[in-house]
């Protein structure tokens, strides 16, 4: 305790430095007025007392000094005085201070945007604290192929009968009309039971979130912001609570705003979250509820509670869930991530990891050469008496300085990057941010990196031979053209490490433009798809609902000669598909028979074949008419008809999905959305007429001729003669849409073009300055030659050559470890080899060209400077 | 270190200032003028030794420092014994016991 308060009194007379030094005169001039006192006492006169006293005291410095020494050597005091001496050092070489800072952010501020992302998507997958308790409920297809939300009755089930779970929460977001300050809009919102936010540990970043009453009382319904929505619509002013706004026609109260790093499983934020209603719409019928959580009851295992849940599935009363295939799952947070999501982020960390190494590797050189032009003044300390392990010190104290600012560098990089990366980050990377544990993980990254590469530096610097130092005699070398040193090593090991990366890059652009350009089944050029939904209340049944669709089809046929080719309407293209999980059999195999498929199903109308350009390959489209009331038909696509009639043809035969029965009366190719797990939806694909199931989710494909605006303005027009209040849900070109949902794929492409890029850039200014600084260390030898006779395109050629070398071995070394890693990336990659010839020899000739150049700068200097003035710069 | 007191053994002085202190809060002549009383002049502290000394019993913790207003109202630095600094005099003072009491006995063996 009393050794703590000397230690902290110390810290404190180090800040106050100024006061200490004046105590300490004054406790000595108190001493020497005593003495002063005692000597007159003792019967001298003034003056005489007072030469008495100072004679025997002695010099007030060399005591102050003696004290000082009894006083410092303490750590602290050590510590601050290296570090000052570390600031006025690299003051004192601003150029080197700046490159040394400005490379270790670029690599710091990479790496921590990229950990930000990892503690976002792979550490941290849900908001909120919780301890483990906390499962998702879902339903699994017992094939295990897809997965789907537990029922609204299910969830009832669970709340009111199982004993496993202490707590049942849902969500569920749907697309709302609402109005703020009198500006309609359309958007998605949530809805969530009023327990959902506290259970999820959830704290508002404004006002209050959900409370026990919200949605059930007779007061003013209530809704909570989204971060996002709160900064774009509100300006993210603080007195947006208490303000309202108008949700589906009714003034809702702002209560609070979420915090700007909350996020759930859900594929795209919802602008809003309102509280479950009164009747718990969330655990009746009617809410499609799109993830539920729960949490375990005391000491129940995760096993338990799944043999629970599935046997509710299983036995409830409602047998409709285990009919349709559809099996009981609880999956911890974990289980939950997109395993391809955590490894694309893991990957990107990689490569940030990767430059960071590079930024190092420059650091490392500038430091070496930093340490040699130094060598002097350590020589001239150390024999003044500086212990070896105090210049490390001091040198590494340097390091640190260099590694703070660094660290503050690449914070600053990395906040200016996560406030950019939204803008191309597809879904699913939301909620990362700044947070306490990604700043500690950037000083940690920045000391680390700075320490590693100062160590080498420091030991070498601490080490020459201090006489010839001294006397200038320079270090020498193995060869006449630069040794296999240090720095040959390092510009080795950047030119390796980049090489990677630039591999990974142009294959994963590769694999992108490829997806980007594969076969979707039809031409997608010049598609455009306008997606509705008609409201429940006016069109309530299948009828109303196919007399919209006729009066669109006239409508839109009446239109033609403008700017639409052609127009149809179908259940949907390719996001909005409907699976289904069934047997498929042909008609007449006996019950039981057929094994559980996924299938994927359309309603269309007749033209749809004609105007998509999905191709019919046997049999024929569908008539007019067709599939009201008669017989009911379908048309398969080409897998369906292998798989079920393997032996002839399909067209005219009968098929059965489960226990219905339809006619088949053609087959087409089919519909493909390109990704990297080969197709998103599988080459089961069945298409029926509209008049077979007509649902209020329809979409209005056309063709357009030349003028997108134009033929947008008429569809839209087309559809509000037929319904003035009908919402229109989006528009959007195909080819848009295409390449919205390969939008991890480009973004992973793209940041890893970025590191790459950023590699290639490091690694040539690293090898420059290697060469730049080889030059200048020999310009004495160059100026020999010259004088000699050596032309000076030999010269230049064998600087040149001297710095290839090690480029060379860094490509080599670079293109076998790609080889060899390769396969780490084949799970990326879309009909791409991880060994692509063509990407290896691109990134080789750019690597080369870059390193060549990179080393024929500085090469250049040294022929052009003539023998004298080699010469004279000593 | 202990030139203005060569005679002192290793560790006496602080031994000294230690008691002294423990007497009453003191400052640094106090603290000499009190030494050379109570060794009846023996000890004569240079103030050289002196005030090192106390910075490095300071450090330790075992003296603490203060300003306060002397009997003729100047200010002076008052050091003050730490409860760790009563545990070391105890300490020190037994270990000084036996060491003296083991050469006494040695000195004063007669065959």
């Amino acid at each position: 305790m009393d050794r703590l308060r000397a230690f902290l009194g110390q810290l404190k007379e180090m800040v106050q430095k100024g006061r200490a030094e004046d105590e300490l005169r004054e406790e000595l001039d108190f001493h020497l007025q005593m003495e002063m006192e005692a000597n007159l006492r003792a019967g001298m006169n003034p003056e005489e007392a007072r030469r008495k006293a100072f004679r025997d005291f002695g010099s007030r410095d060399w005591h102050a000094e003696r004290v000082r020494e009894a006083r410092g050597g303490g750590v602290p005091e050590d510590l601050a005085r290296d570090i000052r001496f570390g600031l006025r050092v690299l003051r004192k070489r601003p150029v080197f201070a700046m490159a040394a800072v400005l490379t270790l952010s670029i690599g710091v501020g990479m790496t921590t945007a990229m950990f930000a992302l990892v503690d976002a998507v792979v550490l941290r997958p849900l908001p909120g604290a919780h301890d483990g308790k906390m499962v998702y409920l879902e339903l699994e297809s017992d094939n295990g192929r897809a997965t789907a939300s537990p029922t609204p009755e299910l969830l009832r089930l669970v709340r009111d009968h199982a004993t496993s779970f202490s707590r049942v929460e849902a969500y569920a977001t749907r697309g709302f009309s609402m109005a703020v300050d009198g500006e309609p809009l359309r958007g998605k919102g949530a809805q969530a039971s009023s327990g959902f936010f506290s259970f999820l540990g959830v704290k508002p970043r404004l006002g209050r979130l959900f409370l026990p009453g919200d949605g059930v009382g007779s007061g003013s319904p209530v809704v909570v912001l989204s971060h996002t929505f709160w900064v774009e619509r509100f300006g993210g002013s603080r007195d947006v609570v208490g303000r309202s706004m108008v949700i589906e026609d009714r003034t809702h109260d702002i209560v609070g705003v979420l915090p700007r790093d909350f996020r759930v499983d859900i594929p795209e934020e919802a602008l809003f979250w309102i509280p479950e209603g009164a009747s718990g719409e969330f655990f009746t019928e009617g809410v499609p509820v799109e993830g539920a959580l729960a949490a375990l009851a005391d000491g129940v295992s995760l096993e338990a509670a799944r043999a629970e849940l599935d046997a509710l599935v299983q036995n409830s009363p409602l047998t409709r869930l285990a009919n349709m295939g559809w099996v009981g799952r609880v999956k911890t947070p974990e289980e939950l991530i997109d395993p391809s999501l955590r490894r694309a982020v893991l990957f990107l960390q990689a490569g940030a990891i990767l430059v960071l190494f590079i930024a190092c590797g420059n650091l490392a050189n500038l430091l070496l050469a930093q340490g040699e032009a130094r060598a002097r003044e350590l020589a001239v300390r150390s024999s003044l008496g500086a212990g070896r392990g105090r210049l490390i010190r001091q040198l590494l104290a340097e390091s640190v300085v260099l590694g703070v600012l660094g660290a503050g560098g690449g914070v600053l990089l990395a906040a200016w990057a996560l406030d950019s990366l939204p803008l191309f980050l597809p879904p699913g990377y939301a909620g990362f941010s700044l947070n306490g544990s990604v700043l500690a993980f950037a000083v940690l990254v920045s000391l680390v990196g700075v320490l590693t590469a100062g160590l080498l530096p420091a030991r070498r610097g601490s080490t020459r031979n201090l006489g010839e130092v001294i006397k200038g005699v320079k270090e020498h070398h193995g060869g006449p053209w630069g040794r296999v040193g240090a720095q040959q090593v390092l510009v080795t090991l950047e030119v390796a490490m980049a090489f990677i990366l630039l591999v990974s890059a142009g294959l994963l652009l590769k694999s992108f433009s490829g997806l980007m350009t594969a076969d979707v089944g039809f031409p997608r050029q010049d598609l455009l798809a306008v997606r509705l939904e008609l409201p429940e209340e006016q069109y309530a049944d299948g009828a109303a609902r196919l007399d919209f669709v006729h009066q669109i089809r006239d409508g839109i046929r009446g239109e033609l000669p403008g700017q639409l080719g052609s127009a149809t309407v179908a259940s949907g293209l390719v996001e909005d598909l409907s699976a289904r999980i069934a047997p498929l059999v042909p008609e007449g195999a006996t019950e039981g028979e057929g094994e559980e498929q996924v299938l994927f199903t359309w309603n269309v109308a007749p033209d749809y074949f004609d105007v998509v350009g999905v191709p019919l390959i046997r049999g024929r489209g569908f008539l007019e008419g067709e599939g009201a009331g008669g017989e009911e038909v379908v048309i398969v696509s080409e897998e369906v008809a292998r798989r079920v009639f393997p032996d002839g043809d399909a067209v005219g035969k009968r098929i059965r999905v489960r226990e219905d029965g339809y006619r088949v009366v053609g087959v087409a190719g089919s519909v493909k959305l390109p990704s990297l797990a080969q197709s998103a939806f599988g080459d089961l694909q069945l298409f029926f007429p509209l008049q077979q199931g007509v649902t209020g989710d329809l979409t209005i494909i056309a063709r357009v001729r030349t003028d997108r605006v134009a033929a947008v303005d008429q569809l839209k027009e087309t559809v509000w003669r037929v319904d003035s209040s009908l919402p229109i849900l989006d528009v959007s070109l195909v080819e848009d849409a295409l390449a919205e949902s390969l939008s991890r794929e480009r973004s992973n492409a793209l940041l890893m073009f970025l590191f790459a890029l950023t590699a290639l850039t490091l690694g040539a200014i690293g090898i420059y300055g290697v060469v730049a600084y080889s030059v200048t260390r020999r310009t004495r030898e160059i100026g020999i030659r010259l004088a000699l006779g050596a032309s000076a395109r030999g010269v230049v050629g064998r600087v040149v050559l001297g710095g290839m070398r090690a480029v060379g071995a860094g490509l080599a070394l670079g293109a076998v470890a790609a080889f060899t890693l390769g396969s780490i990336l084949s799970g990326f990659l879309f009909e791409v080899s991880s060994r692509d010839p063509v990407v290896f020899l691109l990134v080789a000739i750019t690597t080369l060209t870059v390193a060549g150049l990179a080393t024929w700068l500085p090469a250049r200097r040294a022929a052009r400077a003539g023998p004298t003035d080699s010469l004279r710069c000593e | 270190m202990f030139d203005g007191s060569q005679d002192l053994p290793r560790g006496t002085l602080d031994l000294m200032i230690l008691k002294v202190v423990s007497l009453e809060p003191m400052h640094g002549w106090g603290i000499i003028k009190r030494i050379q009383q109570l060794s009846r002049e023996v000890f004569q502290v240079n103030q050289g030794s002196l005030y090192p000394a106390l910075q490095r019993l300071k450090k330790r913790g075992w003296i603490r420092s203060e300003w306060r207003v002397t009997e003729n109202s100047r200010r002076a630095r008052y050091y003050t014994l730490t409860e760790s600094g009563r545990k070391k005099l105890g300490d020190e003072r037994r270990a000084w016991e036996v060491a003296t009491s083991a050469v006494g006995r040695i000195l004063e063996a007669t065959s």
